[in-house]
């Protein structure tokens, strides 16, 4: 028997592309056919992608099809912040909470009436999915990607007054929400954490149960700024400052800490003790764990990607040094500081300034320019969007 | 009924368990022969189609398009991700890490990894194809065009029209 009469793809240059593309016949398309270089580019960022147009003929053709602008825009949907404000107040004079998806450019996509909540009540923020903690202790979670609406959690638990909440997801390729809490410190007693995963996008979840998790071997921090989740780790400052490693790691999959801490970026001159010292925050940028080092003395806002090399080591890289505008002034006001939230695809960074309220600012690091796109007069917490906005049901 | 439906499953189990434990021919295009198991030749839908369509699997699969030292290399990764399953966090630690590893050493030789990109979507080998294109991606990003003109053997055909259209988009965007 003769093998299967299946129709091979071209593999030599100028072949056959599926039909998606206009096919460039010219002798000049290089080590790849078409439809490669095709799959190569729509993985580029657009702002690569853009200049590439004047390589040659064939890329210029392949680059300005508006079917692979809508194949690239599919695969490189826009960060989105999620903004949890609270700027109204119900008839009783309560505060009451919304929650925003805020585009780039500061448009508001969406806003999702979360009730009543403290302003501190916010916890995290993931991948469209935002946990909320009001006064009454209960968790609620807004789901941007199932219905957009914020569901109770069935835990039934009664958390401690002073816990934290992280939520975070596993680095499987189920890829879950979970709930690390950790407690506050009492008399000296090692702090008590507990892991729950949540059941969100339309999943059972019916009976949330909290599982024991133990306990860091060093206190950690857990205020916003002092944790972010990377590749499903959830990482905390340590309390103590001063230690050569000062970042612990809890792996969201095992549900365990990592027997070794996380040395930090180089810290030159930093001595604890000093008032001025720098600002030391955690941020997850383009899915590496960052230490934004903000040196108000310096007038630099400094960021450290945590990056793999090729010997599946990691090490520290400073890839953006930014000046902020409050860094022209000698002094700095109490709580002023600003968290990188997330890289754009065209490679400029969104930061959330602290200043009173919050401030939403796009910088640019090719001009060094920033600009200033959206505030709210009381903002809670930000986190990011990742999702498909045409999955959201508009308001 | 219960009973019957158990044994049908079982059947069904022993089938599933023999075609897995096949072993298939696939021969390069310079006539050499690699046996692979059924399982790490699933990894290429071509070949899976062509296995499910009931082809000859006892006569094997003469591959026209890939040379031998190209198809070792798709072999040595088609066996990995379908020989094994990945359980446990170590056990899928250990997959990336062969990934990484794999494709550093394929990064190093840039015409290899062309070649086994084009094997890749030939065999359609969906992960391989992820990894070798997104590898190359990550060459190009940082280049200029001329760098990249160089790097792919590419000659400049653009006009001066050409050029000062490019020029006019860019002053648009």
């Amino acid at each position: 028997m003769a093998p299967p009469p299946r129709k091979r793809r071209r593999v030599d240059g100028g072949g056959g592309n599926g039909g998606n593309y206009p096919l460039v016949a010219t002798p000049n398309d290089g080590v790849l056919p078409v439809d490669l270089l095709n799959a190569v580019l729509l993985r580029l960022p657009a702002r690569p992608a853009c200049r590439l147009r004047a390589v040659c003929r064939p890329w210029r053709a392949v680059l300005s099809d508006p079917r692979f602008a809508a194949a690239h825009a599919a695969r490189h949907p826009d960060p989105h912040l999620v903004v949890a404000a609270c700027d109204r107040l119900d008839a009783g004079g309560i505060e009451l909470v919304d929650v925003y998806l805020v585009g780039a450019s500061g448009d508001v996509a969406k806003r999702v009436p979360a009730g009543r909540c403290d302003t501190d009540a916010v916890s995290s923020a993931r991948d469209g999915v935002a946990l909320l903690v009001g006064n009454d202790r209960r968790l609620r979670v807004l789901d941007a990607a199932a219905s957009a609406a914020v569901s109770l959690v069935p835990d039934g638990e009664h958390h401690p007054i002073n816990c934290s909440f992280t939520l975070g997801r596993a680095a499987s390729s189920s890829g879950e929400h979970k709930v690390l809490r950790i407690g506050t410190v009492v008399h000296g007693e090692p702090q008590v954490c507990a892991v729950l995963t949540l059941a969100v996008a339309g999943g059972r979840g019916q009976n949330a149960r909290w599982r024991e998790a133990p306990s860091p071997l060093l206190v950690v921090r857990t205020r916003r700024g002092d944790v972010a989740v990377a590749g499903g780790v959830a990482y905390f400052l340590l309390r103590r400052a001063y230690l050569a490693d000062w970042i612990a790691a809890f792996d969201l999959e095992a549900e365990q800490w990592r027997p070794a801490l996380v040395g930090g970026p180089p810290l030159a001159a930093w001595r604890p003790t000093r008032p001025d010292r720098p600002r030391v925050t955690l941020a997850e940028l383009g899915g590496s764990l960052v230490v934004a080092i903000d040196d108000h003395r310096a007038a630099t806002l400094d960021l450290w990607f945590l990056l793999a090399a090729g010997d599946g080591e990691q090490h520290w890289s400073k890839q953006y040094t930014v000046t902020m505008p409050y860094h022209r002034r000698p002094w700095r006001c109490d709580g002023e500081s600003a968290e990188p939230v997330v890289v754009l695809d065209d490679g400029r960074i969104v930061f959330w300034v602290w200043a009173g309220g919050g401030v939403m600012r796009v910088y640019d690091p090719i001009t060094g320019g920033h600009t200033d796109v959206a505030t709210a007069a009381r903002c809670a917490h930000v986190g990011v969007y990742t999702g498909n906005l045409l999955s959201l049901v508009s308001e | 009924m219960a009973s019957g439906s158990g044994a049908a499953a079982a059947a069904a189990d022993a089938e599933e368990k023999e075609s897995g434990s096949r072993m298939i021919t696939l021969t390069s295009n310079e006539g050499k022969a690699f046996v692979v198991t059924e399982a790490s030749a699933r990894q290429s839908a071509t070949i899976r189609s062509m296995v499910d369509d009931g082809g000859c699997v006892d006569k094997g699969f003469p591959l026209p398009n890939v040379d031998s030292k190209t198809l070792a290399r798709v072999i040595q990764y088609s066996d990995e991700h379908g020989n094994k399953e990945p359980h446990t966090v170590d056990e899928r630690a250990a997959l990336a890490k062969f990934d990484r590893d794999f494709i550093a050493e394929l990064d190093a030789d840039k015409a290899f990894l062309y070649d086994v990109t084009m094997a890749a979507n030939y065999l359609h080998i969906q992960g391989l194809l992820a990894l070798t294109t997104q590898c190359v991606a990550d060459t190009i990003k940082g280049k200029t065009p001329e760098e990249i003109r160089t790097a792919f053997g590419i000659e400049y055909d653009l006009t001066a029209q050409d050029e000062k259209e490019i020029k006019e988009e860019d002053t648009h965007a």
